[in-house]
């Protein structure tokens, strides 16, 4: 959820997206980001994000990540059922 | 989508594992250097960078499974693997998937052949309900069965002939395969046109017109591709067949090829029966129409031997056991009435003989043997090629035995470092199977070729030439696969489990190389070569006994003098029976004095197969049974002569002997024994009992016995009783055979024989398969019809 989030932004590297969810959750959400490679794979077999090679603007060559239609209708998905979890989590503390 | 993502993967796999390190690479590049830009040294800032990458090679095994459906991936390894070490020792590549190619593209060929004879079924509805009568019925009697009985869904009938055809717009007329149909050919077969319509009862109801269309035919896929380039156009277009103009109203579709299976020659041209007064004014089609000289069945071969028109279709429900047993009834009933009112105590007799005997058809009408034996044959007859196969793998597992123990080490040392013994086996398991495959692509390469070579055998030592339609279908592509990959594992499987078994320990030891164990008796490879030898005892026995069987064949002595002869067979076509008597005269005259022939001889068929018939002496018909028969061929002047028959006792035929002149005959030395016993037969008479009519003659002579074959084929050569009777006293019929005894170059004698024939007939009257073979000569005594 967090790497189609990332890519919602627009077309990015793995290195990229690795740095971007590190960046965002302050370093709390501290992944091995080798995980991050067999994940982007399960994606694009799933069809939820396609890849091509690019030009960084470094002149070097990398794999960049798109966002599919079928990965943003994924996105709304998982981020619903995140939300309804986290609505029914945030109920409980609450009342607590 | 996911499955072809999968496949994607694996025929693309080292781009996307290059594509995967890259990627590793640039992060780990864009991670340390940004760790340098944090104040870490390079080496701590690539440390740290791997640190939180995780694991590389766990990584990637895991990225690479998730693509694979395991054994696809493994399959695709071992074949890869399988390619590398078959290149590596081409000497062996080479032997195996030759020897394997041999015994493969045999049994292929032969398979191809075998199903076609006996068991592809014709490709007609329900052919499995499809019943031949064994026996030659008359038209009329046909006629009777076909409306009176109730266990045939229909009845039809057919007959095939020698034909000429001219184009529209053509002079040019060229020789075709005809055949004349009834009317309800096509439906009772179960027939549909590719194109245009078929023939039906309609087109087969007026003599010599057909029906309200005229005069129509219908040709086969084979002869539009032919002759007409499958031009839609064919059409109504008119044709002359045999003199008569006929419109082709259709297109048989390219599978069928008429009813008659196994080795006969497919119909070019199908025509309704009532077409015969113009189209085919003698022959087997005549005689049978106009009610085989007036008899409803006579045991007499002469009549169109082994020429068995009549196919029906079983009514649904009914067994072939029930409608033999309902036929017999209306048969006996149409028996009968053709004797009406006068019925001779002798005739009925043997009436009450006669039965009609009804063989499956499915396989084609002349499928000559039965469902039983017609196995027992195809076994037979692949047993010899199924020994040489067994024996090529036999071969190729010896030389994988040997290779395996040399890579016993290897074997070891994968074993060693954790391989799996089932692995091990499916590699060396897929490396046999792709020998096999190989030498199976190469063996059905192979067989085409050695198929058509057979065929060209088979048709050259045989009279006719042989049709098969085979083809390499995938019916015999399947037949190969299973052969080659059986043979594959069979001969793969003894090794692999072979070398595998070894432990490690021993194997790796340093001289472990140099012995393989070969302590037991039950070592493989001395199985193998016992195996070996044991096959190819039979086959050496067995390809003795053929060659001297053939020897045998070179040596027979057919009671004449076989050297230097040369035999021309021909058929009028289209010509009246009337005329047949002049036609002979003509060709009498003309073939006397060829240059380089010391003398030439006419005869109505081949000398050596001779139809038979009927004998009674002094009036008595005696037993119908096969001692009263005698072969009766008709003979011109000047044919014992050439054949070099000896006189025994009498005089010879000559011109004189014509129509006008009293009827007589001479006879061979075991006719007169056999006949005229303890008496002199030069002047005695007999008869020949033809359908429907008695011949008297007188013997004027007694000539040396000749070996023949009854019109049956299969049957041993015998001395046979004959009578030879004078040519022009056996009008008429429809063919001649010229047997030349050549002096000088028979190339040149056969070239002139070819010239004199085409003068006396522009037009192509003159038809028959040998024609113009100088190569057909006489002492191939497997000269026996299929």
């Amino acid at each position: 959820m967090l790497i189609l989030r990332t890519l919602r932004r627009g077309p990015l590297h793995g290195y990229g997206i690795a740095q971007h969810i590190q960046q965002l959750s302050q370093d709390v959400l501290q992944v091995e980001e080798g995980s991050l490679y067999p994940a982007l794979q399960r994606m694009e077999l799933q069809g939820w994000i396609t890849s091509e090679w690019r030009e960084t603007a470094r002149n070097r060559r990398a794999r960049v990540y798109r966002l599919t239609p079928a990965g943003r209708k994924q996105l709304a998905r998982e981020v619903s059922g995140f939300k309804r979890v986290l609505g029914a989590i945030a109920r409980v503390m609450g009342s607590a | 989508m996911q499955f072809l993502q999968r496949l994607r993967f694996l025929t693309r796999r080292a781009e996307y594992e290059r594509a995967l390190d890259e990627s590793i690479r640039f992060h780990l590049e864009m991670r340390t250097q940004e760790n340098i830009g944090s104040g870490m040294t390079p080496e701590e800032a690539r440390w740290a960078a791997l640190r939180q990458f995780g694991n590389v090679t766990l990584l990637k095994e895991g990225m690479r499974e998730m693509f694979q459906f395991l054994w696809l991936g493994t399959l695709l390894q071992d074949t890869r693997y399988a390619f590398r070490m078959l290149r590596r020792s081409p000497a062996f590549t080479i032997v195996a998937v030759l020897s394997l190619a041999l015994g493969i593209g045999v049994n292929t060929a032969i398979f191809s052949i075998m199903d076609v004879l006996l068991l592809k079924l014709l490709p007609v509805k329900n052919p499995q309900e499809l019943v031949g009568v064994r026996e030659t019925l008359s038209f009329p009697a046909y006629k009777k069965l076909r409306d009176r009985n109730q266990v045939f869904s229909g009845v039809a009938a057919f007959s095939p002939i020698p034909i000429s055809v001219t184009l529209t717009g053509s002079a040019e007329a060229t020789h075709a395969n005809g055949q004349m149909v009834t009317g309800n050919y096509y439906s009772v077969l179960g027939v549909d046109p590719i194109f245009g319509r078929l023939i039906t009862s309609e087109d087969d109801k007026i003599p010599a017109v057909g029906g309200p269309q005229g005069p129509v035919a219908v040709i086969s896929y084979a002869y539009w591709n032919r002759r007409f380039d499958l031009n839609p156009s064919v059409i109504g277009k008119s044709i002359t067949v045999n003199d008569l103009s006929v419109t082709i109203v259709g297109v048989t579709p390219a599978r069928f090829s008429g009813v008659l299976g196994g080795v006969q020659a497919p119909p070019d041209v199908s025509l309704p029966y009532m077409l015969q007064p113009q189209v085919a004014p003698n022959g087997y089609a005549a005689l049978w129409l106009n009610g085989g000289r007036g008899s409803e069945l006579e045991y007499d071969e002469s009549d169109g031997y082994g020429f068995r028109p009549i196919v029906a279709r079983l009514k649904p429900g009914v067994t072939t056991a029930q409608a033999t047993a309902e036929l017999n009834v209306l048969y006996q009933q149409i028996l009968a009435e053709r004797h009406g009112n006068s019925p001779n105590e002798r005739e009925r007799l043997e009436n009450m003989q006669l039965r009609l005997e009804l063989r499956p058809a499915g396989k084609g009408v002349r499928a000559w043997v039965d469902e039983k034996p017609s196995m027992l044959l195809l076994v037979a007859v692949m047993a010899a090629p199924g020994l040489v196969l067994l024996i090529a793998c036999a071969n190729v597992a010896n030389l994988l035995l040997a290779r395996a123990t040399a890579r016993q080490r290897e074997v070891a040392v994968r074993l060693a470092l954790g391989a799996g013994r089932y692995r091990l086996i499916r590699q060396f398991l897929t490396e046999s199977t792709l020998l096999a495959l190989l030498g199976g692509a190469l063996g059905v390469a192979l067989a085409s070729w050695s198929r058509n070579l057979m065929l060209a055998i088979i048709s050259y030592s045989s009279r006719r030439p042989v049709h098969v339609e085979a083809e390499t279908d995938i019916r015999v592509l399947a037949f190969t696969a299973v052969v080659a990959l059986t043979a594959g594992i069979i001969f793969g499987l003894a090794p692999a489990f072979r070398v595998t078994r070894t432990g490690f320990v021993t194997a790796l030891r340093y001289d472990a190389g140099k012995q393989s164990g070969g302590h037991s008796f039950w070592e493989p490879g001395k199985i193998l070569v016992v195996t070996q030898v044991a096959l190819s005892l039979p086959l050496l026995i067995g390809a003795g006994l053929l060659t001297r069987s053939i020897r045998n064949v070179e040596n027979f002595d057919p009671g004449f003098n076989r050297e230097h002869l040369l035999l021309f067979s021909t058929q009028f076509l289209g010509v009246n029976l009337v005329r047949s008597g002049q036609l002979l005269k003509e060709i009498q005259e003309r073939m006397s004095g060829l240059p380089g022939a010391r003398s030439a001889g006419l005869s109505h068929v081949p000398p050596l197969i001779i139809p038979r018939s009927r004998v009674s002496v002094n009036g008595l018909s005696r037993q119908v049974n096969a001692q009263n028969f005698a072969s009766r061929l008709l003979i011109g002047s000047g044919f014992f002569d050439t054949m070099g028959i000896p006189l025994l006792a009498g005089r010879d035929l000559g011109i004189h002997d014509d129509e006008n002149a009293p009827k007589v005959c001479v006879v061979s030395k075991n006719f007169a024994d056999h006949f005229f016993p303890n008496s002199n037969p030069i002047g005695q008479h007999f008869s020949f009992m033809r359908p429907g009519a008695v011949y008297p003659v007188e013997v004027v002579g007694v000539v040396k016995d000749v070996k023949g074959w009854w019109a049956q084929p299969g049957q041993a050569a015998t001395f046979s009783q004959s009578a030879y009777c004078p040519l022009m006293q056996g009008l008429p019929y429809d063919e001649v055979t010229l047997t030349v005894r050549v002096a000088g170059n028979p190339a040149l004698v056969a070239g002139e024989v070819r010239r004199r024939f085409q003068d006396i007939d522009k037009k192509p009257s003159f038809g028959g398969q040998n024609l113009g073979r100088p190569d057909r000569r006489l002492d191939v005594c497997a000269d026996i019809t299929l």
